[in-house]
């Protein structure tokens, strides 16, 4: 007995010893070889977002506004087979299918109804479609749904065609037979929501919603037993999207799927789901893009369609190793799609590597941002340390004197020697007591406004905004001045132009100013309540929440407001303050909201008098940095990270993703000949946002910057020297306070006092 | 042997991660150079930590006598009904509120337009020889720690009552009995025979009213945010925000002279009472 117990206590300290010291771990493993790698594939002209894979490996491409096209199995293409823009009456298409042969059917909104019933519904906000069929030699004819099992006005949202040219359709609720020849509908079966994929193999069609998969034989006419495996995946693994196809002939009870995760192989009526290529280091996993189509080819490789005209091969690659042997962490607090596109680019040129991007607050798990820090922090504490972070909304200053950043100097100085970079805007951040750069921003936003000019002809400083707003407010009585629904508005269009004028060099506050700007906004918010009683301005608020989120707002949706706001709500407010966030749609965009709104008071003649302009606020020369990067000190591979740092930093890098992501808000390029190459770029999607090709046929004018205003923007370039970081203690103690300056209950002098006295808390920590 | 699996726990769980707190005290964060005091003096000297100490020393030496004495003067008061089950229930209410409902309550109660301004408002202009009432941001004025006070009472002291009943039925009745017989009052059975017979739940009690005051942070921070009033700025207050400021060494050296005194005061406490 004794000896026993000695031997357990000898096992038990055995045991420590080895979880302790990590016994049991590898040291250097073998990595097998093979894994899926993907090339783009190069399309046929046109703007195309789905495509129908055929059996013989050829395909058609579509896009809502863009005509069917063939390709065949070789990648040739004749151009367009189809053309769905004759018929006048089509005011916008929303669903296509299309058979093998190349017959099509889609789903449409007409110009005018001929329809009384529907016309009803219509008006009363309710969207119902018409439906158009195209043969395979091109012949239209109207489809007109009925029969039993089918209500009148039901939409048809997913179509698709049986290999042998059977119509299928989905509504919300049921899945039906649709004979496209009478119109005859025949319904199926229920669904719990809307299918949104049909894949036929033999006489067996698998729909798919987001949470079940539905087995239908087709020569019996009854639905099979449905599969939980299955099931529990399609929850898992449909945001985003999820595509589906049968394999080929030799394999047909193998079904594929493509989303954000991976490709996924599943045996019809089994229970597992295998993954045969990660979504990480493959397109896949593109966060900016949909898999909207996916094609299994002979070889096997695969084809995925994505959203936003771009098309993909993967293969597999045998001199590949099956996962990376090295890892590149990436992390920011929230998602970053410039930060994620440029993982993807990096792992292309590195295929030895993976890029693992983590995200803080993932948008999903409601973590806040307090949190998401926290959790940061204790990861830097145990010792698991990113080599790439993305600063923004993070105490730069705080992380690079406890000596997590690595100093940038060594790596930006070639770029600012030979002028690259906007010198002016690396060195804003400089970190005054170090005399070191620890973070970049690789885009910035430059601060406008937008109105009249009579009201604005002062340096457009604060109290030149507030002295403008009181002009207006002479000229127009009621309504609102500016685009503010609450007082946290007026805060947020202003707080970033004034906020660092703030602070002297040793961090100590000004009161003096921080006073001065909370007696402006006040006044500037009382000039803006002005212009409405209770009611009026409940009903302005509720008119405009629509596309207004306030308690999830921050600058950044400020920011993109300026533009939406403006084009949508032209002629209701008289001035706009915002940020500029995109050269070329933002350019435009101007002029747009510009014409817009000329159009709309065309009666009082202000064509030429509705201008914008820089906006200086207190501190003057603002720009907001964003997608700041900084590299961890104690990052485990130092050159991988260095090697991202340039890819950031390269004309490539900056240039394609304006190319393939031309709506997104990033922000200004900080490379000169980027940002210059960017406004030069001759693409129509630029011009989509202001509805250059408006379906309803009304084209806006769209206009295409200047060389004066190009050099204009250049020239506010090179001035911004002065940083506004969003995120800081000082910001939300401000922002919290200037709530209940604004609200009345306190007044500009003790919401100032009362920021210094938090802060002052602040600064003794 | 007996003792080694329980042992293990405990060493592994918190005498291990303790030592490397402690260990971490001498180093500096970042770039663990060894700093030897230099983390205590940064502490010592820092004029967050001397405001957050005056102010939970402040809290604590009016929240743990009130807690203490109000939940004893019921427990006595309860002792003899024959209903103090239901009522003891009831007290234990406060403790099965979330903090998210309790934090909610309190600031539809203590807001500038809430419940207790409206009703002061409102009495104040009903009766007029009363100056008028100006509404009070209490969690924003010298106010502040009386409502966290009141807070921390409403939601302990149900549970201390139940602590102090319990005491109260381990005193041996019939000794109680005797003293009456023998012509005792009330107070002098309270002095005589009750209170020497609740001193072992004396400590228990004080130390864990004691740990109660360190726990109701998470009341405070939801109601008042990171860097509140700054009579409520407490200790807790300032470790969380060194953690999101990486200040890691100071929050080790703050953590163990947090121990020390607890430990002392714990230690201190039982002397007495023995």
């Amino acid at each position: 007995m004794r000896i026993k117990r000695h031997m357990l206590l000898q096992l038990i300290i055995c045991a420590m010893c080895a979880a302790l010291s990590g016994c049991g771990g590898s040291q250097e493993e073998e990595i097998p070889m093979g894994r899926y790698a993907d090339r783009e594939v190069k399309l046929p002209p046109g703007t195309f977002d789905y495509m129908h894979p055929c059996p013989d490996g050829s395909y058609y491409l579509y896009g809502l506004d863009t005509e069917l096209t063939y390709v065949d199995a070789q990648g040739e293409s004749k151009g367009k087979d189809r053309s769905w823009e004759n018929n006048a009456n089509i005011h916008a298409k929303y669903e296509v299918g299309v058979a093998d042969n190349g017959a099509s059917v889609f789903a449409y909104t007409p110009r005018f109804w001929n329809d009384e019933e529907l016309e009803a519904l219509w008006i009363a906000g309710d969207v119902r479609y018409l439906y158009y069929y195209v043969d395979e030699k091109g012949q239209k004819q109207a489809l007109e749904p009925h029969g039993e099992g089918y209500q009148k006005g039901t939409n048809l949202n997913t179509f698709a065609f049986s290999p042998e040219g059977e119509l299928y359709a989905a509504s919300d609720h049921a899945v039906y037979r649709v004979n496209v020849e009478t119109g005859e509908v025949e319904s199926l079966f229920a669904t719990e929501k809307q299918v949104k994929s049909m894949v036929f193999t033999g006489d067996v069609m698998l729909a798919a919603d987001d949470g079940k998969a539905y087995f239908y034989d087709r020569a019996e006419g009854k639905l099979l037993d449905g599969n939980g495996a299955l099931d529990t995946f399609l929850s898992s693994h449909s945001t985003g999207g999820l595509v589906m196809a049968a394999g080929d002939s030799e394999n047909e009870q193998i079904l594929y799927m493509g989303c954000r995760t991976g490709l996924y192989r599943y045996i019809w009526g089994g229970s597992v789901i295998e993954q045969i290529a990660d979504g990480q280091m493959t397109a896949l996993g593109d966060t900016q893009r949909s898999p909207r189509a996916l094609q299994v080819l002979d070889n096997g490789a695969f084809r995925v369609m994505f959203s936003g005209n771009y098309m993909v091969e993967m293969y597999y690659d045998e001199t590949l190793p099956a996962r990376p042997a090295k890892e590149l962490t990436v992390y920011s607090l929230e998602e970053n799609g410039w930060i994620r596109y440029a993982g993807q680019l990096f792992q292309k040129e590195h295929p030895d590597v993976l890029v693992r991007y983590e995200t803080g607050m993932d948008g999903d798990n409601a973590v806040s941002r307090e949190d998401a820090l926290r959790n940061l922090n204790t990861r830097l504490l145990a010792g698991d340390v990113p080599d790439v972070i993305v600063m923004d909304r993070m105490d730069i200053e705080q992380y690079a004197d406890k000596g997590m950043l690595r100093e940038l100097d060594g790596i930006l100085q070639p770029y600012l020697d030979d002028g690259i970079l906007y010198q002016n805007i690396v060195e804003g951040m400089r970190m005054t007591e170090k005399n070191k750069i620890y973070s970049v921003p690789m885009m910035v936003y430059l601060p406008l406004w937008l109105g009249e000019k009579m009201y604005l002809d002062g340096e457009d400083s604060l109290e030149d905004i507030v002295a403008g707003m009181e002009k207006a407010r002479q000229k127009h009585p009621e309504g609102a001045i500016l685009y503010t629904l609450y007082p946290k508005d007026v805060l947020l269009q202003t707080m970033p132009v004034c906020l660092p004028a703030w602070t002297g060099e040793d961090g100590s506050l000004d009161v003096e100013k921080l006073t001065a700007y909370y007696q402006a906004v006040r006044r500037m918010w009382e000039i803006d309540c002005a212009g409405f009683d209770d009611a009026g301005r409940e009903a302005w608020q509720k008119n405009n929440m629509e596309w207004y989120a306030p308690e999830d707002m921050d600058m950044a949706d400020i920011g993109f407001n300026f533009q939406y706001a403006a084009q949508q709500n032209f002629g209701e407010t008289w001035l706009q303050l915002g940020f500029l966030m995109t050269p070329q749609v933002g350019m435009t965009g101007i002029h747009v909201t510009k014409a817009n709104m000329a159009a709309d008071w065309q009666e009082k003649e202000l064509e030429d008098t509705v201008t914008y302009d820089a906006y200086t606020g207190q501190a003057g020369n603002v720009y907001w940095a964003r997608t700041i990067v900084g590299l961890c000190e104690q990052g485990k591979e130092p050159e991988l990270a260095e090697a991202y740092m340039n890819l950031l930093l390269s004309d490539p890098m900056m240039r394609k993703w304006w190319l393939d992501k031309p709506r997104n808000y990033s922000g200004l390029a900080i490379r000169k000949d980027s940002l210059g190459d960017i406004l030069d770029i001759d693409n129509i999607e630029f011009g989509q946002t202001m509805g250059f090709k408006d379906p309803t046929g009304v084209n806006h004018p769209n206009f295409w910057p200047t060389e004066e205003e190009k050099q204009w923007l250049y020239q506010m370039m090179e001035d911004a020297s002065c940083c506004y970081r969003p995120g800081t203690m000082l910001e939300e103690c401000a922002m919290e306070v200037g709530v209940r300056v604004l609200d009345g209950e306190l007044t500009p002098e003790e919401g100032a006092k009362e920021v210094e006295r938090k802060m002052a808390i602040a600064m003794e920590e | 042997m007996f003792l080694l699996p329980g042992f293990s726990g405990v060493m592994i769980f918190y005498l291990l991660p303790f030592f490397e707190v402690v260990r971490r005290s001498f180093l500096k964060s970042g770039n663990g150079a060894f700093v030897g005091m230099d983390n205590y003096r940064a502490v010592f000297g820092n004029g967050a930590f001397a405001l957050a100490v005056r102010n939970t020393f402040l809290y604590m030496a009016a929240g743990v006598p009130l807690l203490m004495g109000i939940s004893l003067f019921l427990s006595l008061l309860l002792r003899n009904l024959l209903q103090r089950r239901k009522l003891v229930s009831a007290l234990l209410l406060p403790m099965a509120v979330p903090a998210a409902v309790m934090v909610l309550t309190l600031q539809i109660l203590i807001d500038r337009q809430g419940v207790i301004n409206g009703v002061l408002t409102h009495v104040s202009g009903k009766i007029t020889a009363l100056p008028a009432f100006t509404a009070i941001d209490y969690l924003n004025t010298g106010w502040a720690l009386a409502v966290v006070v009141c807070s921390f009472l409403w939601k302990n002291t149900g549970y201390m009552v139940i602590l102090w009943l319990a005491g109260l039925a381990a005193l041996p009745k019939e000794v109680e009995e005797a003293a009456q017989v023998d012509g005792a009052n009330r107070w002098q059975s309270w002095h005589y025979i009750i209170r020497p017979g609740l001193s072992g739940s004396f400590f228990t009690i004080g130390m864990l009213s004691v740990l109660q005051i360190f726990k109701s942070y998470r009341e405070v921070w939801m109601v008042a945010g990171s860097y509140p009033q700054e009579h409520i700025y407490f200790l807790q207050h300032l470790l969380q925000n060194w953690y999101l400021k990486l200040e890691f060494d100071r929050m080790a050296a703050l953590t163990v002279i947090m121990s020390l005194v607890l430990l002392a005061v714990c230690l201190l406490l039982q002397k007495r009472l023995e």
